[in-house]
């Protein structure tokens, strides 16, 4: 009776599953978020010798697994001049007390010190550390270089290169790598927002998918109940 | 009993917050100098040692979404022409200065003003211009230059200058409180105001005879309500199936 495990295995990966989509549908307005995937993965197929497999009985362990989808979300023009994206890989770099960490998400402001920092305070890196600007127009070209009026450069905005399986996120769209290395050529576009990546007709099929396998499961797990009570109430019989 | 039915509850609540943060947005659509909000999402992640994982890998488990911080958009919004001459509007940056009744400051871009008694210019509701103009009964008209000059041609046909409109600014506007009625009060994360002529330090233009109307862009909040009502309803789609999937379990004992 060990299909009963593997059966038992699989709907509960079928409700981490649904975790991961319900997750993925509420962030689809979430700046720069990356869905979350769940994936199956079969981790153990312990087939020891033939006679074992002709009689069916193995150990197969299904563990559910979760990544993260790096690609890029979709590019949307706001027209706010403290709005920026990043075009292709790469990320920001945010400091805050604990830390400093990698980030897509590009809503800007400035605090009351004059810092550009994100919507929660944590301040923005350039390749220079902290980026402060003066009061007045802001603009930022294409590789990251900072201008208020005129044509002396404040600041470049630092845009660094991480591994994507090296990541790890810590909320709140923000990663942490052990490590990063500065992105050559980067490409910043001001007045702009990275969309979440989350796609609405995938999530469904997936939901659709997980509730019809769920109850297909379920009806073997009754097939299992049957034979078990036909042996109990038959086999046992003089 | 399935963690699904709550990741997808936060969904629906920050959603929800969303939509009113819309309403209140095409609710004001035609108060001037109304400055839209938005609301920022953040996604909820907690980290777990990866199943079955030998060297201790972490994945990421996502617990939803939460509407973390509701943000108000000072952009300019459009100019409409006034025939009062007491309309005064800010072209760019920059914020009236106003004295409330208790004494305090309060900045406004709400810029219909009029005069009180005793010849002061005040709000609409009457707060007290903090530059204190005071115009003499006898001035049949008044002019305001763009940087804030005000002065007023007497009846017997003699300019006089009555004073110097200054604006407010604030490094982190966007954290400023909302006061009813336009106003906004300055607190520890906007930074005090610094003070200076209209068109200097990065301020705007004061414009006579205009009215600054809302920054409320139609188009984008029926956008965003759409969206926000698909996202609302993808969210109830998984409760749904969490559901289903508890009815489903609960079938399982015949």
């Amino acid at each position: 009776m060990e299909g009963i495990n593997t059966i038992l295995n699989t709907m509960q990966s079928d409700l981490r599953k649904l975790n991961s989509i319900g997750h993925n549908l509420a962030n689809v307005d979430t700046n720069a978020y990356k869905r979350i995937v769940a994936d199956l993965e079969v981790q153990s197929i312990d087939l020891v010798g033939k006679e074992l497999a002709i009689t069916g009985s193995n150990n197969i362990n299904i563990v559910s697994s979760s990544r993260v989808d790096y690609s890029n979300g979709a590019l949307k023009f706001t027209g706010r001049s403290l709005n920026v994206a990043i075009e292709g890989d790469g990320y920001f770099q945010v400091r805050d007390n604990a830390g400093t960490w990698l980030t897509r998400q590009g809503e800007l402001k400035v605090d009351s010190e004059g810092y550009l920092t994100l919507l929660d305070g944590s301040k923005l890196q350039g390749i220079d550390g902290d980026i402060q600007v003066q009061p007045g127009t802001i603009e930022i070209r294409n590789n990251g270089e900072l201008y208020q009026e005129g044509d002396q450069v404040i600041a470049k905005i630092a845009v660094v290169d991480a591994s994507d399986n090296m990541l790890q996120e810590i909320g709140k769209g923000k990663y942490s790598s052990p490590s990063v290395s500065l992105l050559e050529q980067p490409s910043v576009r001001q007045e702009f927002l990275e969309m979440s990546n989350v796609n609405h007709l995938h999530e469904m099929v997936s939901l659709v998918e997980l509730t019809r396998h769920f109850e297909g499961s379920q009806q073997v797990l009754q097939g299992y109940s049957t034979m078990m009570e036909e042996l109990v109430s038959k086999v046992g019989r003089i | 009993m399935i963690d699904a039915l709550y990741i997808a509850a936060t969904g629906m609540r920050a959603e929800a917050a969303q939509i009113d943060a819309i309403s209140n947005n095409m609710a004001n659509l035609n108060t001037p100098a109304y400055k839209r909000q938005g609301v920022n999402f953040e996604s909820l992640i907690y980290q777990t040692e990866k199943v079955g994982s030998v060297n201790g890998q972490l994945q990421s488990q996502g617990m939803g979404a939460a509407a973390s911080q509701i943000t108000r958009f000072y952009e300019q919004g459009d100019l409409k022409v006034s025939d009062d001459q007491m309309d005064i509007a800010i072209s760019g940056k920059g914020f009236f200065e106003v004295e409330l009744p208790s004494g305090s400051l309060a900045y406004t871009r709400v810029g219909n003003f009029k005069l009180d008694d005793n010849g002061f210019l005040v709000t609409e509701n009457g707060y007290l211009l903090a530059d204190r103009i005071q115009v003499s009964p006898d001035a049949i008209d008044i002019n305001i230059s763009e940087s804030g000059v005000v002065s007023a041609r007497l009846s017997d046909n003699s300019e006089e200058t009555l004073g110097q409109i200054s604006l407010a600014g604030f490094m982190a506007e966007q954290d400023l409180d909302v006061i009813t009625g336009g106003l906004y009060g300055a607190n520890e994360d906007s930074g005090s105001a610094y003070y200076s002529e209209p068109g200097e330090d990065g301020l705007g233009l004061v414009r006579q005879g205009y009215i600054e109307a809302s920054n409320v862009d139609l188009v984008e909040e029926m956008l965003s309500l759409t969206m926000a009502q698909r996202a609302y309803e993808g969210s109830s789609q998984v409760i749904r199936a969490a559901d289903e999937i508890m009815k489903i379990n609960n079938s399982l004992r015949v």
